[in-house]
């Protein structure tokens, strides 16, 4: 993998999992399964790389992380999404949409005038 | 980073990141496997499809822990702040919750940090502060020296100045001048010739002057070529300062001609701010021609030289010490064996601030001591309050807190305390620093310099942290070491209190009048030293005399006309109404400077190889004694036969007849100042006078007729004082007397018109001004050290008040009760007195040199100063005794 596939992946993913937490808290498998679900199995992320970006997002005080019991009660880390995370995921949403109206006006334009 | 504060109880269950992060990555890997099993898989298939989804492991947690490591640390750092400011604010609500102490507490820390920044201020811009030129360190002063007489610095003649200058080991360069008074009566101002006349302290220099001390004029040029030499064009340099408050900073200055002295000078340099040599505003050129040299034996050169790189002083001294061993030897008729001829070098700093050092230091030393006091009364009050706060303590230890957190606690309080003290101590030190500069600036050199500076700001900052730690750590130690269950389980504050506590007090309290008693002594020395320099014979009367200091100018009065004009001054002084006797004097007691002179006499043939009784030679006119109270003792006073035409005459003091003519009478014999000129017939002996300072012993001194010298010199002195003296206050006649000046001569310069008890109180400016600082450090000292002992006895009687009401109900009488709380004051100010004065014996030693007729273990002053303080824990400990034995027994039983 190229180094700024990397990146455009790290960032991608970073959006996604705080848009998935903005339905409530959840834990690094439901964030997982809930992505899955919501793609169609799409995008084939890598479950494991979920918790160094979860953690690095904790870091950065974008999320932060309690301890629970999950749903078939096990101890589970639950994340919840920050002001910031929140602030933070707005303005992610809409560089998104711009770049993607962008990208696909290329791709469904008409070729060179 | 705000962290709230919740966010720390986070930690009481998630201690160990790593187990946290196993256990989540465990859960989502389990979750996976069990969602395969529920779907039908086997648990070894749902667990590699597990695996497989999840990526690798090791990876993931490495990057994890990575990620971890760095927010821990960064919380870790954040919480650091969090308690330093939950401190911060624990200790402003301790503190505001207890004004009273507070208050004490912040004023006396104020007082001893305010001393201090005062006095390192005073040192920092005194002593340690480099001279504004580039490499200071290596600006020397030249001197010759005498060693056979004992005379270590000496002006410097022509032949001398050029063999130093020449010194190529020691010296890169060296620079000769002398002071020039001159006086300005034109060029003042742009549009008019003519001015005011006005005195300007004026420096005659070689040109090397500013090339030696590193400076360029900031404006226009250095002096170049033969400038000062007999017919090349007259020129003059001045001085920012000058030309900032003569001139207004009028650039067309540059280039102007200034009249002075009566020659007219082109202004061709303007120097940079901040150039201080003897405070001149102007200099001129001085050109030494090395074709025709003035002897070795006219001294009047000083010589400033820089040292080359790398030359220490002392090595300068060496290559100096060989050279003059050489120039005795070559320079056989010159230098006699007995007159030692040597030189000295000393850094120019040095010679700047020459003896004020011991004195600042001996400053420096009592402030140290006075910020102990300080920090033992803060100290003792906090051991107090801590008492009062045992049980907060013990609840907290008892909850959990470790003992480094609440040491940390306590510490903060304590740093708190100090910082406010600092503030107000600068302030004190500011306000202080105006009141020094008050006092007198001219007591000591480069006083003007000082000022609260980065570097002051540091020290004081170093001071308060020290400080704090000082009277904190012990007290907070106490506290924390404390046992918490003894302190939990007695009800209020128990009755047998840890006595180990009290004896830390006590100690402390001891201490500090030990300490007040070393700097109280140090003072009252001081004040003795000058009472006796104060009230010293000094030989003459100076109440009601005034002293006009003139100069008439080379250029327009020769010897005679000088001698005239001085007359003719005198006699119009003496005629007016109220003015009592008026004479003249080329120098005044108590600050005359020397100016000796060989003498021969006759019928003694003039020892070779031994040096001559050497005088000083005043010039003055008739009725200088009388104008003076100075008696003559023996033979007669100048008088009216005495005409400027006439035998020359001379009267010498008692210490000159003494050592000249130690068995015989002095009247009648013949001296004389060199072969070219006449005898001087001795007529007189005048009482010793404390010429040179009321400290000095009186020099041997020779009084001739200053127009009898014109007379037979040819030449006289034309800087003189007039004196008149009068019943009533000597500056009610300034004005008239300065109109009587103009009136002779409109274009004469008044250098200053000062009474002669005035000249004689700035004579000692010094003394008194070292003697009235250590004396406000010592009344600060003294009252520290009374609030101390009257705190501990206070609080030691309060904590008793049930015993004593005990004693009471008990059949005992007041005056027992009195004598044991007043005996144990009295127990702690003994061990203290004790202490300070064996403290005081070893600590006087160092004002030796500041102490005149006081020896510096004065019986009197050690007998006195113990007795005084022991009075005042006295009275310090039997105010709480009578408090406590007026409490009525059944209330003291009661309380608590």
């Amino acid at each position: 993998m190229a180094a700024d596939t990397i990146e455009l992946l790290q960032g991608t993913l970073d959006v996604l999992i705080l848009k998935t937490l903005s339905w409530g808290p959840m834990h690094g498998y439901g964030i997982a399964r809930w992505l899955q679900h919501t793609t169609d199995d799409v995008l084939s992320i890598e479950e494991g790389s979920l918790y160094p970006a979860l953690h690095r997002m904790e870091r950065r005080r974008w999320i932060a992380s309690e301890w629970g019991l999950s749903e078939n009660n096990r101890r589970a880390k639950y994340y919840t999404l920050t002001t910031e995370g929140r602030r933070q995921l707005r303005a992610e949403s809409s560089t998104w949409s711009v770049f993607s109206q962008a990208v696909s006006k290329v791709l469904t334009a008409n070729g060179p005038a | 980073m705000n962290v709230p504060a919740w966010r720390r109880y986070l930690r009481f269950w998630s201690t160990d990141l790593r187990a946290d992060l196993d256990d989540e990555l465990r859960f989502h890997v389990e979750s996976r496997v069990a969602e395969g099993v529920a779907a039908g898989m086997t648990p070894d298939a749902a667990r590699a499809e597990a695996m497989r989804r999840f990526g690798n492991v090791d990876r993931v947690r490495r990057s994890c822990e990575e990620i971890d490591a760095l927010y821990e640390q960064e919380r870790r750092r954040a919480d650091m702040w969090h308690a330093v400011l939950q401190d911060l604010r624990f200790a402003g609500r301790a503190l505001r919750r207890s004004p009273g102490f507070t208050l004490i507490a912040v004023l006396t820390l104020a007082l001893g940090i305010g001393a201090n920044t005062a006095i390192f201020s005073v040192v920092n811009g005194v002593l340690l502060r480099p001279l504004p030129y580039p490499e200071p360190d290596r600006l020397v002063r030249i001197f010759t020296a005498y060693r056979g007489s004992g005379v270590e610095r000496y002006a410097v003649s022509q032949p001398e100045f050029l063999d130093y200058k020449g010194l190529a080991a020691a010296f890169a360069n060296a620079a000769a001048f002398g002071g020039a008074g001159l006086t300005l009566t034109g060029g003042c101002a742009a549009t008019t010739t003519a001015c005011e006349p006005e005195r300007v302290r004026g420096i005659a220099a070689t040109r090397d002057l500013f090339p030696v001390l590193g400076i360029t004029p900031a404006r226009g040029r250095n002096f170049e070529g033969d400038e000062g030499r007999q017919g090349s064009e007259p020129v003059v340099i001045i001085t920012h300062e000058f030309w900032q408050n003569r001139f207004g900073g009028d650039p067309s200055v540059l280039g102007r001609a200034l009249t002075l002295n009566g020659i007219s000078r082109r202004v061709v340099g303007i120097l940079p701010a901040g150039v201080e040599l003897e405070r001149a505003e102007a200099f001129i050129p001085m050109f030494i021609n090395p074709d025709s040299l003035m002897g070795r034996a006219t001294n009047y050169l000083r010589v400033v030289a820089r040292l080359q790189p790398n030359v220490s002083v002392d090595q300068a001294q060496r290559e100096l010490n060989a050279l003059t061993r050489r120039s005795n030897e070559q320079y056989r008729n010159a230098y006699p064996a007995s007159m030692g001829y040597g030189a000295t070098v000393i850094a120019m700093r040095d010679e700047i601030v020459g003896d004020v050092r011991p004195a600042l230091l001996i400053l420096l030393g009592a402030v140290g001591l006075v910020l102990l006091i300080a920090c033992a009364n803060v100290a003792n009050l906090l051991l107090a309050r801590g008492e009062a706060r045992q049980r907060e303590i013990a609840v907290r230890l008892a909850l959990g807190a470790s003992r480094r957190r609440i040491l940390l606690q306590l510490l903060t309080e304590s740093t708190v305390l100090a910082i406010i003290g600092a503030v107000g101590g600068v302030l004190l030190a500011w306000w202080g620093m105006k009141g020094l500069l008050a006092v007198n600036p001219q007591a000591i050199p480069r006083l003007d310099e000082i000022r609260i500076d980065g570097a002051v700001g540091v020290m004081t900052l170093a001071l308060t942290v020290f400080t704090a730690i000082l009277f904190g750590l012990a007290p907070a130690l106490q506290l924390v070491r404390g046992d918490t269950h003894a302190s939990l389980k007695d009800g209020s504050r128990g009755g047998s209190e840890s006595s180990q506590r009290q004896r830390f007090g006590r100690a402390l309290v001891a201490a500090e009048i030990a300490l007040a008693v070393v700097v109280v002594i140090g003072a009252a020395l001081l004040i003795r030293s000058f009472w006796v320099l104060r009230n010293v014979d000094a030989g003459f009367r100076a109440e009601g005399v005034l002293a006009v200091d003139l100069v008439v100018p080379g250029s327009r009065y020769d010897g005679q006309k000088t001698a005239a004009f001085y007359q003719q001054l005198v006699d119009r002084l003496a005629a007016l109404p109220g003015v009592q006797v008026a004479a003249a004097a080329s120098d005044l007691p108590p600050a005359a400077g020397g100016n000796n002179w060989d003498i021969e006499i006759a019928g003694r043939p003039r020892p070779s190889g031994q040096a001559s009784p050497s005088p000083n030679l005043r010039m003055v006119t008739r009725n200088y004694f009388p104008a003076l109270d100075i008696a003559v003792l023996r033979g007669r006073d100048f008088g009216d036969e005495d005409l400027a035409r006439s035998a020359p005459v001379a009267v010498i003091n008692e210490t000159l007849a003494k050592a000249v003519w130690p068995n015989a009478s002095a009247i009648g014999q013949q001296v004389r100042f060199s072969s070219k000129l006449p005898w001087f017939t001795v007529v007189g002996v005048a009482r010793d006078v404390r010429s040179m300072g009321l400290s000095e012993p009186p020099p041997a001194e020779m009084f001739v007729l200053h127009d009898q010298i014109a007379t037979v010199a040819g030449d006289t002195e034309r800087a003189m004082y007039a004196v008149l003296r009068t019943a009533t206050d000597p500056l009610s006649y300034a004005q008239t007397a300065r109109r009587v000046v103009r009136e002779l001569d409109p274009d004469l310069a008044i250098i200053g018109i000062r009474s002669l008890p005035e000249m004689v109180g700035l004579s000692v400016a010094r003394p008194r001004f070292t003697m009235l600082l250590l004396c406000v450090f010592a009344v600060v000292a003294f009252a520290l050290a009374a609030v101390g002992v009257y705190g501990i006895m206070s609080y030691a009687v309060k904590r008793r008040t049930r015993e004593i009401g005990i004693r009471m109900a008990l059949g005992a009488r007041p005056t027992d009760v009195v004598r044991l709380v007043v005996g144990q004051g009295m127990r702690l100010a003994m061990t203290g007195v004790v202490v300070g004065v064996v403290g005081a014996a070893l600590a006087t030693r160092l004002l030796t040199r500041l102490l005149y007729g006081v020896s510096p273990t004065d019986p009197a002053t050690f007998a006195a100063i113990p007795v005084l303080l022991a009075g005042v824990a006295f009275i310090a400990s039997w105010i709480p005794a009578q408090r406590a034995v007026r409490t009525d027994p059944t209330l003291a039983l009661r309380e608590e």
